[in-house]
Order: C-alpha cells, then sequence, then structure tokens
C-alpha cells in the first residue's frame, strides 16, 4: 500500500528528465523556468538542482554539469559522493527538448496529487477534531479543492475584499498623481508606463503600460522600423528600461547602421556609402557610445514563429528583466500551419502577443503593414485583442493645403491615427514629422 | 525520445565532472583546482577547445621528472591562477603554457639523450 502510494505520489523519474532537459536544451530551460516551481519536485537534492539551474539561467551562465559543481562549491552545497553521483546520473539522463512538456506534466501532476493528498488529510484531522462547523468546513475545502482543480500557479480569483481594496488603492494613486500635477509637474502629466517618444502621444495614452499591446500599421517604406526603433530610443536610451527587438526582415548590419544615423543625427545614406566628414564621423562613434551603454537588445531572426516569440520573450524577461517587446513585423513571421487563411494567422499571432504581454507583466509593440488603401488584413479582429492601434500614414502637400487645422504645422508630412485606446480617447490624429534621411521622428511643430 | 550516450563526449565529460567533484568532496582537491578542472573540462569537451587540447595533451604525453618540477608547478599555478570564462585571458593563457610545455619538454627530450649517451 506504501509503495502504491509512493508511486502515485513520487514520480522521481519526471523529476530527473525535466532537470537533465533543463541542463542541457534552452527550450526546456525556458519552459520549467516558466511553469514550476521549486516545491513541485519532491526530492530535496532536485529541488535544490532545480533552483541552482535556475540562479545560473537568470544569469545567463549556461548550466552545464560543471557549472552546476561549481555554483554549489559556492554555496557549500552537495557535500557527499552521493548527492554529486546524483547529480551525474541526472546530468546523463538527456531528453530532447521538444519532449520537456510530456515531463513537465509529470512532475506538475504529482506535485498537485502531493497536494491534494495533503489536503485531504488536513481534513480529515478536522473532521476528526471537529475544529469547524460543518457549514464552514465544506466551505472552506470547496475553495482549496477549486484552487487545486481549476487555476493555474499564476490564476487568481478576486474576493469582494480584495477587489475593493485594489480599486481604492488605484484611485489614491491616481488622487495623489494628480495633485502632483497641479502642484509640482505644472500641469504636465506623469506617464503610467514607458514613454511613446512623442508628447501629445504621451498625454493621450500616458505611456505603454505593463499588459498593453500596441499596433502600429504603416505602408511598405513608410517607417514602420524608424517608428520600432524611435520607440526604443525612448524606452532605452531616454527612460533607461531594457528592450528586447524582433526583425524579421533587417540584417545586424542594417540594424546597427540605422541606430547610427537616429543617434547621430547623420543621414542614413552617408552612413552607408561611408561618405563622411571627420565631425561626422565622430558624430556617429559617440552616437554608438551611447547605444553600447543602452538597454537594447537586438534578435534579427527571419523565420520568427509565434512560439519561438514566447520562448525569446520569456527568456529575456528572466535574464534582462525587459519591459518591452517590439516585434518588427508580423507579417514575415513564419506560417507553421499554411492551411489557415491570412487573417486567421494574424489573429493566431496576436493573441499569443497578447497574452504574452499580460503574462510577463510588459509592452508589446507589434508591427504590421498596411495595404495600400490604407486598410489592414483582418483589422477588426486585431482591433479587438490590442489595447492601442495606431497607423502611421503620410499627408501630403495637397491635402496640408486644403485642410485648416494641418496648415497650423510648420513641418507635418505624416499622421499617427489612433484607432483604438483602450483607456483613453482614440478616434483622434497626431501630426508628426518624419525625417527619412535620418530615420527620425517627432511631433510636428506648431507655426 | 532518450538519446544514446553511448561513446559521445558527453559520456566522458559527464564522469570526469562526477571525478573532480568526488575528488573536491574527499579533500583530494583544493576548491580553486577542482574549479580549474572543471572548466577546462567545459572548454575542451563542450566549447571543443582543440588548441588548449592539444596544449594540455602534449603536457600529459611524459611523465614529470624532478629536473622538470618546478615548470609543472608553474603551469598548475598558471592554469588555477586564469579566468578561463574570459577569452582573452584564454588566449594569454595557452601562450604561456605551450612556451612552458615546450620547454620542459625540451628538458625531458635532452634528459633522454643524456641517459642514451651515457647507455652508449
Amino acid at each position: 500500500m506504501q509503495k502504491i502510494q509512493e508511486e502515485i505520489l513520487v514520480d522521481l523519474e519526471s523529476e530527473r528528465r525535466v532537470l537533465s532537459g533543463m541542463l542541457n536544451s534552452e527550450e526546456a530551460r525556458i519552459e520549467a523556468y516558466d511553469s514550476l516551481k521549486e516545491e513541485d519536485f519532491y526530492h530535496p537534492l532536485h529541488r535544490m538542482v532545480f533552483s541552482l539551474i535556475c540562479q545560473l539561467y537568470k544569469r545567463d551562465v549556461k548550466p552545464t554539469f560543471a557549472e552546476l559543481l561549481k555554483e554549489s562549491q559556492n554555496l557549500n552545497l552537495f557535500r557527499t559522493q552521493q548527492e554529486i553521483s546524483e547529480l551525474a546520473y541526472i546530468a546523463e539522463h538527456f531528453i530532447e527538448g521538444e519532449n520537456i512538456t510530456y515531463w513537465l506534466q509529470r512532475v506538475k501532476d504529482s506535485s498537485r496529487l502531493r497536494k491534494f493528498e495533503a489536503f485531504l488529510r488536513r481534513y480529515h484531522q478536522m473532521i476528526r477534531e471537529k475544529q469547524l462547523p460543518v457549514e464552514d468546513l465544506l466551505m472552506g475545502a470547496e475553495e482549496e479543492l477549486t484552487n487545486l482543480t481549476v487555476l493555474e500557479k499564476d490564476d487568481h480569483v478576486d474576493s469582494p475584499a480584495e477587489l475593493a481594496n485594489l480599486g481604492y488603492e488605484e484611485v489614491e494613486r491616481r488622487y495623489l498623481r494628480f495633485k502632483e500635477i497641479s502642484e509640482v509637474n505644472k500641469g504636465v502629466l506623469p506617464l503610467d508606463g514607458l514613454p511613446t517618444g512623442f508628447d501629445s502621444l504621451n498625454n493621450v495614452t500616458l505611456g505603454y503600460k505593463p499588459g498593453d499591446l500596441i499596433i502600429l500599421g504603416a505602408q511598405t517604406g513608410h517607417g514602420k522600423t524608424a517608428f520600432a526603433l524611435h520607440t526604443a530610443k525612448a524606452v532605452t536610451i531616454e527612460h533607461k528600461a531594457n528592450i528586447l527587438y524582433l526583425n524579421t526582415e533587417m540584417s545586424r548590419v542594417q540594424i546597427a547602421l540605422r541606430w547610427g544615423s537616429i543617434l547621430s543625427q547623420v543621414e542614413h545614406e552617408k552612413l552607408r556609402s561611408g561618405d563622411l566628414t571627420s565631425g561626422e564621423f565622430s558624430k556617429v562613434l559617440q552616437g554608438y557610445s551611447v547605444l553600447s551603454g543602452s538597454g537594447f537588445y537586438s534578435y534579427p531572426c527571419p523565420n520568427l514563429t509565434p512560439e519561438k516569440i514566447v520562448s525569446i520573450g520569456r527568456k529575456f524577461k528572466a535574464q534582462y528583466d525587459i519591459k518591452m517587446m517590439i516585434l518588427d513585423y508580423v507579417g514575415r513571421m513564419e506560417k507553421l500551419t499554411p492551411n489557415y487563411a491570412e487573417w486567421q494567422i494574424l489573429e493566431q499571432i496576436v493573441k499569443t502577443q497578447k497574452m504574452l504581454a499580460q503574462n510577463l507583466e510588459i509592452a508589446v509593440m507589434c508591427l504590421v503593414q498596411l495595404n495600400e488603401d490604407g486598410s489592414l488584413q483582418g483589422a477588426r479582429r486585431m482591433k479587438n485583442e490590442c489595447d492601442l492601434m495606431l497607423k502611421m500614414v503620410p499627408v501630403s502637400n495637397e491635402e496640408i493645403e486644403q485642410n485648416e487645422k494641418l496648415k497650423k504645422f510648420r513641418d507635418v508630412n505624416y499622421r499617427l491615427i489612433i484607432d483604438k485606446n483602450r483607456d483613453g480617447r482614440s478616434g483622434i490624429d497626431i501630426m508628426i514629422h518624419f525625417d527619412k534621411a535620418r530615420q527620425t521622428l517627432r511631433d510636428a511643430r506648431l507655426v | 525520445m532518450i538519446i544514446d550516450h553511448k561513446n559521445r563526449p558527453e559520456k566522458w565529460y559527464t564522469e570526469l565532472a562526477r571525478i573532480i567533484g568526488i575528488l573536491q568532496v574527499k579533500g583530494r582537491l583544493k576548491p580553486e583546482e577542482a574549479r580549474c578542472l572543471l572548466d577546462i573540462i567545459d572548454l575542451v569537451i563542450i566549447q571543443q577547445d582543440l588548441e588548449l587540447f592539444h596544449i594540455l595533451e602534449e603536457f600529459t604525453e611524459h611523465e614529470s621528472v624532478p629536473e622538470t618540477y618546478e615548470i609543472d608547478e608553474i603551469i598548475k599555478a598558471t592554469l588555477v591562477a586564469t579566468n578561463l570564462k574570459q577569452p582573452e585571458s584564454i588566449k594569454q593563457l595557452k601562450a604561456v603554457v605551450q612556451e612552458l610545455v615546450r620547454e620542459r619538454t625540451r628538458i625531458q627530450n635532452k634528459q633522454r639523450e643524456d641517459e642514451n649517451e651515457y647507455l652508449v
């Protein structure tokens, strides 16, 4: 009986497989780090190994067997021959990364069963000792059991008191902020999230907030990447936060050259041809020195899939505490399900990005391509999922001449249409200036 | 799928790391010596640094003799003191150790020649 019980509740083999997978495959490390906790392992040594691998992973150190031994040496762990041999046994039981989900599920199932068994024992004891009235006992048991059966580790149901408290704290925060605006900042709104790089857009949105999905649409050759790098500049260089930038169509060199132009204000074409004066060359070097100390992490990846994005996003959140991820751009992503229609694939990608933003508590920006008529493929579905939808469209000279409102601006040549804004005003346009030669953007100046 | 480890370098790597770990637990290796050896097997087996492998291979080819004890100690101290995580340090280490190993081989060859002369 004891043996059967242990076999059901304790699955040491799966624990070893998961740990071995973590030692040998990055994919396995990302999955396990995200979905398991130390207490999900039964064996104390396995808990320790899991914790060590996670610590190394967070420091971006590849957790080889030797690294694990060195880390344990630093922390004065693994003091017996048996412990080291068990670790060697784990290291040898390598599984392919793609099988990790099966072993992870087994570890999770055993962990949940152990919690269930502990729950039964506890309530059995409470019944015997008649500690609580029957009604309270049953209600308490029901709540615990629901948590155990339905909810994942990160899910949480708010009680009325918790929700009221959350509301109170939020209103208090906003009340104090409002006072601060009127007294200290002289009417300038402080941001709730990351800066957008445009004062006018900051005012409308209060910044890109954790959990936000932002979609920016523009036609080919109309500044998608420039907008992405402009955002990156505002977030990483001016705000000093870390960002992950995924580019599906440009090479490393192309991205680096764009930065050179943005940060030095020297024309991009000059950087490409090398036709620079010594003064310009010096400015470019200064620009790269700024980039070098920033939190901009770039991942050029032509064959990006939604699954890979989730995996990379998790990794960078754990290792670099990124506050934002920019995907440039969605239309160039690998289609794993070729039978799907274009809009179905786009919907799938956008849904994944929204979930990622919420789970990692980061802002995610997706760049999409507008059709020639300015419309967007699968626009309604994208709009449903996102928190902020922007379209960047050119403003022609004819339009400026005919429109009195546009005449008020000195150098407007593009507009940002706020198609959707979950937390504020939408249906408005922001006038901007896009300097194509230097790849920079800013609010348009008033006459 | 479980991967067969027979004859794979990873098998040797795990076994070597295990032995180093156990020797340290038993007090036969100092922590810094164990750390250095673990770094070396990471470099040679996992990162496949063949240059370092060949230098160390030459070093271990001939057994120590009293005339080379001093060089052996210098090589060991150099290995232990080097940060084997930094590519620049590794580069310098290889140059220094290679020079020392050559000198060691030269002394051993000379000694062998002297012995042969004596036998003749």
